[in-house]
């Protein structure tokens, strides 16, 4: 069965549409919408439910696929592979201190304690991987 | 791979004017490649010459390898051009007009046309006359592509279409089957449509080329620093890459090309107290490219 | 090509259609007032407006409709030799013309001729032809205008005039030049239906074929360019020779009262009694008789528009007699009765068309003269209707013919003949029975193609005539002769007065000849090869044997040379090739001033930005 992909992509935004689908895969993956081992939609169907150029698709299914994210199977498609990490260590590190700074940029300036921003952070984290193990079981 | 499209020291004049100057381009086969440019930046010349309804002051066009001043019926019969008007004979009827082009291409693909045409209500025993311009623009459209041609040069085909017939369009252009691998010069003042069928991105401005790659790799070209200086900006032209700038709350946003992170640096180097750098969109860097050399108030782009 | 022709057809079809309809109707209002076929020169000159003007300004718009930006692309830009579209679209074009021209003609000649006595020939309906000719070449003027860049293309309509002015002396003669004229424009057009527009045409033989007759047009433009720098200057200053006629030529008889030229043609005579005609000339009645030589000598199924009378009506016998080209006999018809009333030919009434023999028929065609007059070149015949006779009342000896009408003035009935000029008494047109014998018969003291007119005074015992002109004894003789014809037969010549001055100076009187001999030439070549009875088209022979001041030569040599030479650095500074350089530099050689002007036409204003 082919998995449905619950994204929207944006024009006008800073980045380009081959990121914004490589990043809204990797949150349904992250999110358990999309399990391991579901089918992504074929790079023509995904191209015309965004109405995108089909070759950005396939640019972002690139990229996915270097990410490890997804896998094809010759002949079939691609699909939501095993999680493994393929970034390095520091490369890893960049992109967390990346998030990070994005993240408190957008919290810096709510009246919150940083023990309950932390606090609801966790929680969010919890969550994530109680869904990450849910998937598993299937 | 074949050169679809190829055109060297391009230029032409007229009278003191210049439409194009000096411009050299080559298209390979096969993707989307969007052409942006203000209006007057010389796109029109450059079709007109590729079709060589125009001549050249100087330099050569070649379309699909021979000299656009004297293509062969043949090679004729390989390129698809639409314009924004698209113009087709008011007096005729749609199913008329389609078994006159039909008897002129001989690789016609009915079912490309079929398809393309039931993204559009276009009945076949309506005039053109009255048919509304998203309709006239879809069976410009159908027809163009059953011609099953080599290079399709559409100029602003979305031009003056509503919401439905623009995505109707994009919708039939991008995703009807083809057995050609039909290379597509696209041509539209229209940010988002670009963003969304664009394999490359050719930036035209003043008659000159003044980009050539993908979308992305364009964006990543430029870069849009905020500074606070305390004695004002240095000299445009002595900044590298200036593109534009203006000034908000007494902060300088100023977006440049080609510079990497030392370009903070450099605007330290030159009076600037803080720096910040920001992300910019297609849009915003197009616009920076197009609006360069257009003298324009500080308050404004 | 096809595909095309069909889709362009289809553009027109209703305005054909509705122009077809507009035309019958406006042919049948014109019906309704007179005779339809009857010639008219307002009618003419109007149905060529429209219907000439018309296909011109057609073309036009339509190649103007199709050349517009886009409208062009799509045109152009299809897997078809630009060849092959024109070809269509011209079809096209001719189709609806054809349309337009046959289908009212057709209707309304056919239906004359089916339901009426009337006299329809094979011409009435050859007409539709010479329409449908003229206007298929004005239409391809028009979409040259509109597709060839140059300034000067609508300049070709002069085609128009070298197609329709003539009087061609046989219908090979009136179509061959009209194909002619339409394959040039067709090859013209052709070769400029390219994908830019905007490049000027380089092929040598298009060059040539156009400029020749663009040049051509351009000597009319030079001459009429002689009001600017030699007419209006000299009306300025108020020494134009019209308001100062200059002593000593033949134009300041024009300045003098009647009797006062006679006493100016005999200055300096020494005849004994010069003083006593001069006072008889301020006595005398003063008259005159028309001699310039009629040009329009009818020929057989000549257009049915150059006849110079529909047809004779009696009303005594309340009939109608129509000249029939194809029976060459005069046909009636009762309008009464509503039958036919037999024909009249060389020899007499006829019963009956059918029953014409060839002796019966008339071997040129004859002028129609008043009431019941009919003239051929030599013979003047009287019908008689009511007794059904034809009588011959004057016929001139072999080699001699009437130039003129029968001019009909107060004291006289004139016939002025190529040799002579016979006075009669006007009492002989009332005289049924008895042939014409002259009072008088005065021999042309000089040739007729030197006066226009001969002006009389009536004297006790007989006629002065004055004869006056520019060419009177020659060409570029200017001279009056006075003459007494005598009561009696006997004419003398008074004096022969030669005029020294001109009007105009040489270059004013010969300028078409200066400006550009060669197109004078062939200008005059060509009409004179259409029209050989016309004695002032003057072929390439006559041209050459007369004497021109020697200014003439002068200049017209030193224009076609400098003309070549401008024409050598036009070229240069146009960057044209070597091939182009050659056909414009012998061009303007041959052709001299007009060529250049062509030049200037036929290329962009300015050299075209180059970069090498």
């Amino acid at each position: 069965m082919t998995g449905t992909i619950n994204i929207q992509i944006v024009t006008g935004d800073a980045r380009p549409i081959f990121k914004q689908i490589v990043d809204g895969i990797r949150m349904e993956i992250a999110t358990g919408n999309l399990p391991q081992g579901a089918k992504l939609p074929s790079v023509r169907g995904l191209a015309m439910q965004l109405m995108i150029n089909a070759n950005t698709v396939a640019k972002a299914y690139g990229e996915l696929t270097a990410q490890g994210l997804v896998e094809p199977r010759q002949g079939l498609g691609l699909f939501v592979s095993e999680p493994r990490q393929l970034l390095s260590e520091e490369e890893q590190k960049k992109r967390l201190t990346t998030a990070v700074n994005a993240f408190v940029n957008e919290v810096a300036y709510l009246e919150f304690e940083a023990g309950d921003v932390l606090t609801e952070v966790e929680k969010a984290l919890t969550k994530l991987q109680g869904a990450n193990s849910a998937s598993d079981k299937d | 791979m074949q050169t679809c499209i190829e055109t060297h020291g391009l230029t032409k004049r007229y009278g003191k004017k210049t439409a194009l100057k000096d411009f050299t381009l080559e298209i390979q086969q096969g993707g989307i490649h969007a052409i942006v440019g203000s209006n007057g930046a010389g796109k029109s010349t450059l079709f007109r010459m590729l079709l060589g309804i125009t001549t050249p002051t100087s330099g050569s066009a070649r379309l699909l390898g021979q000299d656009s001043r004297m293509l062969a019926p043949e090679v004729r019969g390989r390129v698809g051009y639409v314009n924004e008007e698209h113009t087709l004979p008011l007096w005729m009827k749609a199913r008329q007009i389609t078994a006159q082009q039909k008897s002129f291409y001989p690789q016609w693909n009915q079912s490309i046309h079929d398809e393309v045409i039931g993204y559009f209500d276009v009945d076949p025993e309506q005039k053109v006359a009255g048919l509304s311009r998203g309709e006239r623009a879809g069976l410009n459209l159908a027809m163009a592509l059953a011609q099953a041609p080599d290079v399709l040069i559409l100029d602003e085909p979305t031009l003056g279409l509503d919401v439905v017939a623009r995505q109707s369009f994009l919708e039939a252009l991008m995703f009807t089957e083809r057995e050609a691998n039909t290379t597509i010069i696209y041509c539209s003042h229209q940010m988002e449509e670009i963003e969304r069928v664009a394999d490359q991105l050719i930036v035209m401005e003043k008659g000159m080329l003044k980009n050539n790659s993908s979308p992305d790799e364009f964006v990543a070209r430029v870069s849009y620093w905020v500074g606070d200086f305390a004695n004002g900006l240095p000299a445009k032209n002595t900044i590298p890459g200036y593109l534009t700038h203006r000034t908000i709350d007494g902060n300088h946003h100023i977006l440049v090309a080609d510079q990497g992170d030392d370009f903070g640096q450099y605007l330290k180097q030159n009076g600037a107290r803080t720096v910040a750098r920001n992300a910019v969109n297609l849009e915003r860097a197009v616009n920076a490219f197009l609006t360069k050399n257009h003298n324009t108030p500080d308050s404004r782009v | 090509m096809f595909e095309i022709y069909k889709s362009e057809f289809l553009r027109y079809r209703k305005w054909a259609m509705l122009a077809t309809v507009a035309l019958l109707a406006g042919y049948g209002f014109l019906a309704k007032l007179k005779p339809f076929l009857q010639a008219n020169e307002a009618q003419t000159a109007v149905t060529y407006m429209i219907l000439i003007g018309g296909a011109l300004v057609f073309g036009f718009v339509q190649m103007m409709l199709h050349r517009r930006n886009n409208h062009w692309t799509y045109l152009i830009h299809r897997p078809l030799a630009p060849h092959q579209i024109y070809t269509g679209l011209a079809l096209a074009g001719a189709t609806v013309i054809g349309m337009v021209i046959v289908v009212p003609w057709l209707i309304m000649v056919g239906g004359i001729d089916a339901f009426s006595e009337t006299v329809v020939d094979m011409r009435h309906y050859g007409y539709m032809l010479f329409l449908l000719l003229c206007c298929l070449t004005s239409y391809l003027v028009g979409t040259l205008t509109a597709l060839n860049p140059s300034k000067g293309s609508i300049l070709l309509a002069i085609l128009l005039l070298l197609l329709m002015h003539p009087k061609p002396q046989n219908n090979f003669l009136q179509y061959a030049p009209m194909i002619v004229a339409i394959a040039v424009l067709f090859a013209l057009n052709l070769i400029s239906f390219k994908p830019d527009l905007s490049t000027y045409v380089k092929r040598p033989w298009a060059i040539v074929l156009m400029a020749i007759p663009m040049s051509y047009a351009m000597t009319y433009g030079l001459a009429l360019s002689t009001t600017i720098y030699y007419h209006l200057p000299l009306l300025i200053m108020g020494n134009h020779p019209d308001d100062h006629p200059v002593d000593g030529s033949v134009s300041y008889l024009w300045s003098l009262d009647a009797p006062q030229q006679i006493a100016y043609a005999l200055e300096g005579s020494t005849h004994p009694r010069a003083n006593y005609y001069i006072k008889q000339a301020e006595l005398a009645d003063f008259g005159y008789i028309g001699a310039r030589e009629w040009n329009d000598l009818p020929r057989r199924s000549q257009l049915h528009t150059l006849d110079a009378q529909y047809a004779i009506t009696d009303p005594e016998t309340n009939s109608i007699w129509q000249f029939s080209h194809d029976d060459m006999l005069l046909v009636g018809y009762s309008q009464t009765r509503k039958e036919p009333l037999g024909a009249i030919g060389m020899r007499g009434f006829i019963d009956s068309v059918s029953r014409a023999e060839n002796a019966d028929r008339f071997t040129e065609i004859p002028r129609l003269a008043g009431r019941g007059f009919l003239t051929t070149q030599n013979t003047i015949y009287r019908i008689d209707f009511k007794e059904r006779r034809l009588d011959i009342k004057h016929q001139l000896p072999e080699g001699e013919r009437y130039i003129t009408r029968p001019e009909i003035g107060e004291h006289y009935v004139a016939l002025v003949t190529n040799k002579r000029t016979l006075l009669f008494d006007p009492r002989v047109l009332q005289n049924d029975y008895d042939a014409f014998e002259p009072e008088y018969e005065v021999t042309h003291p000089v040739p007729t193609e030197g006066f226009a007119y001969i002006d009389t005074y009536r004297l006790v015992d007989g006629y002065l005539f004055l004869y006056r002109g520019n060419n009177l004894f020659g060409f570029d003789q200017p001279g009056t002769v006075v003459l007494h014809a005598k009561l009696g037969g006997e004419n003398e010549t008074i004096f022969e007065r030669h005029f020294s001055k001109q009007k105009h100076p040489a270059w004013i009187r010969h300028y078409m000849e200066m400006v550009s001999p060669v197109l004078h030439i062939a200008d005059n070549a060509y009409f004179s090869a259409l029209e050989p009875h016309r004695w002032d088209y003057l072929t390439p022979g006559e041209i050459l044997g007369r004497s021109y001041p020697k200014e003439i030569y002068w200049i017209a040599g030193i224009l076609m040379a400098v003309s070549a030479f401008a024409a050598f650095l036009m070229c240069r500074r146009h960057r044209l090739d070597r091939a182009q350089t050659i056909t414009w530099v012998l061009l303007c050689a041959i052709l001299s001033l007009p060529a250049l002007v062509a030049f200037f036409l036929m290329n962009p204003l300015r050299p075209e930005p180059h970069e090498a």
